[in-house]
């Protein structure tokens, strides 16, 4: 492929204060400036290395209110009879998370069994996620659904692993020990003045003492896969292939390394879509059938004042009668806190590669951003994002 | 005491063997012991813990027959052990003779675990021909 480069060089200075407005000025030497407004901010260089924990809801791109979450085989059962009416159709709009394993066998794993098998764990970590969505344009029946597997292979934070003492703690705690269990009044009495006044304060100091914080750099493996399905008519009878979504993510948190176990985290993650068929005017013949590769590698280091992150990732998209379209992006920043609730942020990032759907040219984009916040650049809600939490037979 | 729940233990088979399973991988003490036909005096006839290796099932020794009207009953600690927002628990006591459960066996508590729970129950011991 013949490449034009095209250099273009955007720098914006930001500045954020607590509960203040937003300033922003930004300059541009580049013929994209309409794509640098669109994608030169930082953040879009910032790839997103999590798996989406319902991957049939991110497959189909569904936010879901309600969503339905079985806990025993009948309310299941019930969930899966609703996602079809008895002519047929599928309904719309269903969404479901669910861990299969847990709800037929979860009564017969013991904490024992959960920590002796690794196969145990795995499976009770593994959800399956239901979604169905119809089309947005009036007149159109066609319905979409996705069903998700999202597993958690690895997972060193897993609260009902390597936590002895706490186990030990609880273990010291008395049982309720009533001397006569002739009046079972007395003893519905005698029991919940036993659970108020001996064992929720017992377990509550077991916790302060010996509960292990879950690392925000734990040590995980996920994957994750969501095939999808179209029915053209609204029919479940009518069901044809869509386009596949696979997600992996494994993250190294530098376990028993002194000075970095803490401190970072190194994450290499990959995501394919096979088969997604794109709609867009500019493409010959107005439609192609497309697939969509990116891997990334993030490492992410901080204290509780300072932190550090780097990333780059690499986006493959390949359609049939036109080359291959790839990019390379990049992105590393810092946080330093300057005070409680004021953190500098430094960040830069780029972009390389050709344009999706043009297919003629290579562009290189960089852009930088500085500022102050009242929160580090990784967030709490991104730490959950990054451990998982998925711990949860 | 009327309403309680019992289980029909045969006097020809041999002695009854109890086993306790703590589900959904909680974190789980327990304790079981044999009260008198009046619901006094408990004797505890097996305890331990959810997370250990040792077996979690007991062997009531001596003549089935002199179980006959006793209470066989059952105290565990319960803990949630993982961070899930919806835990659950369960505890499921097993009464076997010749590693068959036998009228009334299983027994079973299952629900919602918010929070430390302390489980207690009793059954009561028949014996039959």
């Amino acid at each position: 492929m013949t490449a034009r480069r095209v250099l273009g060089v955007l720098a914006a200075v930001s500045i954020f204060l607590p509960a203040a407005a937003e300033c922003q000025t930004e300059t541009t030497t580049s013929t994209f400036r309409s794509t640098a407004e669109m994608e030169l901010k930082i953040k879009n260089a910032v790839a997103d290395l999590t798996v989406p924990e319902s991957p049939a809801f991110a497959a189909l791109g569904l936010s879901p209110e309600t969503i339905v979450r079985p806990s025993t085989p009948r309310e299941f059962a019930t969930a899966l009879l609703n996602g079809v009416d008895r002519k047929g159709h599928l309904q719309t709009g269903v969404a479901l998370d669910v861990a299969p394993y847990l709800v037929f066998v979860a009564n017969r794993i013991t904490l024992s069994d959960y920590r002796r098998s690794r196969v145990t764990q795995i499976l009770s970590r593994t959800t399956a996620s239901l979604a169905t969505t119809k089309a947005t344009t009036e007149g159109d029946r066609t319905v979409r659904t996705a069903i998700g597997f999202h597993a958690t292979l690895i997972d060193s934070e897993d609260p009902r692993l390597g936590n002895d003492q706490l186990m030990k703690c609880f273990s010291d705690l008395p049982l309720f020990q009533p001397p006569s269990i002739a009046d079972p009044n007395v003893l519905d009495l005698l029991k919940k003045t036993f659970e108020d006044t001996v064992l929720v304060p017992g377990v509550n100091a077991c916790r302060t003492r010996f509960q292990r914080n879950a690392r925000w750099n734990g040590t995980s493996w996920i994957v994750a896969v969501a095939p999808t399905w179209i029915s053209p008519t609204g029919l479940a009878a009518n069901l044809d292939t869509g386009p596949v979504a696979a997600w992996t993510s494994l993250s190294y948190g530098f376990d028993r390394v002194p000075g970095l176990e803490n401190n970072a985290q190194i994450t290499a993650h990959f995501r394919h879509l096979s088969n997604e068929l794109v709609t867009d005017a500019a493409l010959p013949g107005g439609k192609e059938s497309r697939d969509t590769s990116i891997a990334g590698v993030g490492l992410r280091a901080g204290t509780t004042g300072f932190g550090v992150s780097f990333e780059v990732s690499y986006l493959r998209t390949a359609a049939a009668g036109r080359s291959d379209d790839t990019s390379t992006r990049w992105a590393a920043g810092a946080d330093r806190r300057l005070a409680d609730n004021l953190w500098l942020n430094l960040s830069i990032g780029g972009d390389q590669g050709a344009q999706t759907g043009t297919g003629n040219g290579v562009t290189l984009l960089t852009g930088l951003k500085f500022g102050l916040s009242k929160d580090p650049s990784l967030t709490d809600d991104q730490v959950r994002k990054l451990i998982g939490a998925q711990s949860r037979p | 005491m009327a309403g309680i729940k019992s289980v029909r233990l045969s006097a020809a088979a041999g002695p009854p063997n109890v086993e306790i399973t703590i589900g959904h991988a909680q974190f789980g003490k327990y304790e079981l012991s044999l009260f008198d036909t009046d619901g006094r005096n408990p004797v505890v006839v097996g305890s331990g813990l959810s997370h250990d290796k040792l077996p979690d099932n007991f062997q009531i020794d001596g003549n089935p027959q002199a179980l006959n009207g006793r209470f066989l009953s059952w105290s565990a600690n319960i803990i949630p052990a993982g961070n899930e927002s919806n835990a659950q628990f369960s505890l499921t006591i097993n009464v076997r003779q010749n590693n068959r459960d036998v009228a009334g066996s299983p027994i079973t508590s299952q629900g919602p675990l918010p929070g430390p729970r302390a489980d207690f129950g009793f059954v009561k011991l028949e014996v039959g021909a």
